[in-house]
């Protein structure tokens, strides 16, 4: 299972406050999982660069505003989130194609230091489970995907907008979904 | 083997995420317990969750090169316009403005009192004497000298007895009027009053006004006294003795 992160508003000194500084924490340790997620909400690179600086850039001014820091991260994937289905519903975006296999087995093998021999073996199961994700409803590719990221129901509720108890059926519907597609 | 039903997917789910309840929670742990077969569909789930996150981790996500660079100018940027509105501001000027003119109003008032100060014009004892001058031109007017300002408390009596001998403690007197042992002198008098009273020699006696010894039937006396602008008397200008009453 993925690590469980702590949100930055909550493991932050109670004392450092800095908006900037917040927001770089939170950069260093939440961008790549927010490209990820975006990645798997169809979202192109290049899209997905913009929606990322946006989301940021509005967190700095969320903290510079004085806003609640209860759950940055949580808030943060939200912001995406909704800049995300604001760029699928206009016209000037098209849903990315399928991912690049081999970045994708690229990107597994430097992190998780897989040998060929076994990126092998798993390269065709990776392209199922993948493409099984792909085409799951997008509220269970949603959940899976920000479970996936480490996220508690709860902070998965809270970012697209749904029930705690909704997320839990998200996820169990999908999971049981994905199993039978592979 | 337990006869009781196996445990959902969905539980076994929730008790991977650590999403279960209290109740539920016991439950699970009491069934898995003593039961091979939910185990190892928990470990299936555990393992499919892990291969998830793993396709899920390895999307790649280093398309930004100078996306750190660009977060921070674009939050630099953000900050100027702000830097920029206080500026322009005028709230800045306000504070400014104010403290210009209160500086003007002090420096004004500070002269303004230094002239009062040293100005004859200004001075308690002239002033009493101009009253003084008002009241003796009218004898008729009764003691107030700005009849646009009246006094509450006013005391007329109009006896023609012969005024009384005082001698003041406090200091000469100036056109009749003797300052009182307490008032200060420096203090200015314009807007001031006269009042006319009627006191007991005895009480005069104690404030130090008089220092000749009260008679034994402590007569009632006539007085002037002058109030300064803060209502406090200055000063006090026997007139006559009147009946004892």
């Amino acid at each position: 299972m993925p690590c469980m992160n702590a949100s930055v508003g909550e493991d932050a000194p109670p004392g450092d406050t800095a908006p900037d500084r917040v927001v770089l924490d939170q950069y260093h340790r939440e961008q790549a999982p927010l490209r990820r997620y975006l990645a798997f909400l169809g979202i192109n690179i290049d899209t997905a660069e913009e929606i990322v600086q946006e989301a940021f850039l509005r967190l700095h001014s969320h903290l510079r505003g004085g806003g609640d820091r209860t759950n940055l991260r949580a808030w943060l994937y939200r912001v995406a989130h909704n800049l995300a289905r604001n760029e699928q519903s206009s016209a000037h975006n098209r849903l990315c194609g399928p991912m690049d296999d081999e970045a994708l087995l690229r990107g597994a093998s430097i992190r998780n230091g897989y040998t060929p021999e076994s990126l092998f073996l798993n390269r065709e199961r990776d392209k199922k489970l993948k493409a099984a994700i792909g085409a799951l409803s997008a509220s269970q590719r949603e959940c899976l995907v920000l479970r996936a990221q480490g996220m508690k129901y709860r902070e998965i509720a809270a970012i697209l907008d749904l029930s705690i108890s909704a997320v839990g059926e998200n996820v169990q519907r999908g999971l049981e979904k994905l199993k039978g597609l592979l | 083997m337990r006869q009781e039903p196996h445990l959902n997917d969905g539980l076994l789910v929730k008790a991977l995420d650590g999403e279960l309840t209290g109740a539920e929670k016991i439950d699970v742990e009491i069934h898995l317990a003593d039961c091979q077969e939910c185990l190892d569909r928990l470990d299936h789930w555990a393992d499919f969750s892990i291969e998830i996150a793993r396709v899920v981790d390895a999307v790649p996500t280093a398309a930004a090169r100078h996306s750190h660079e660009r977060l921070l100018t674009a939050m630099s940027d953000a900050r100027e316009p702000d830097r920029a509105s206080e500026k322009q501001t005028p709230r800045w000027r306000t504070p400014a403005w104010v403290a210009a003119l209160a500086a003007c109003l002090a420096i004004v008032t500070l002269f303004s009192i230094r002239i009062a100060r040293h100005s004859p014009k200004q001075n308690g004892a002239s002033f009493a004497i101009r009253t003084d001058s008002r009241q003796r031109s009218s004898p008729a007017a009764i003691a107030h000298v700005r009849p646009d300002q009246p006094v509450k408390r006013r005391t007329v009596l109009a006896r023609n007895n012969a005024p009384a001998k005082s001698n003041s403690a406090a200091g000469p007197a100036v056109d009749g009027f003797w300052p009182l042992p307490y008032s200060n002198p420096a203090l200015p008098v314009d807007s001031a009053d006269v009042l006319r009273v009627r006191v007991r020699l005895s009480a005069l006696t104690e404030a130090g006004v008089v220092t000749a010894a009260p008679a034994a039937d402590d007569p009632w006396v006539q007085a002037d006294v002058l109030l300064g602008a803060d209502g406090e008397p200055r000063g006090i200008r026997l007139l006559q003795a009147s009946a004892t009453e």
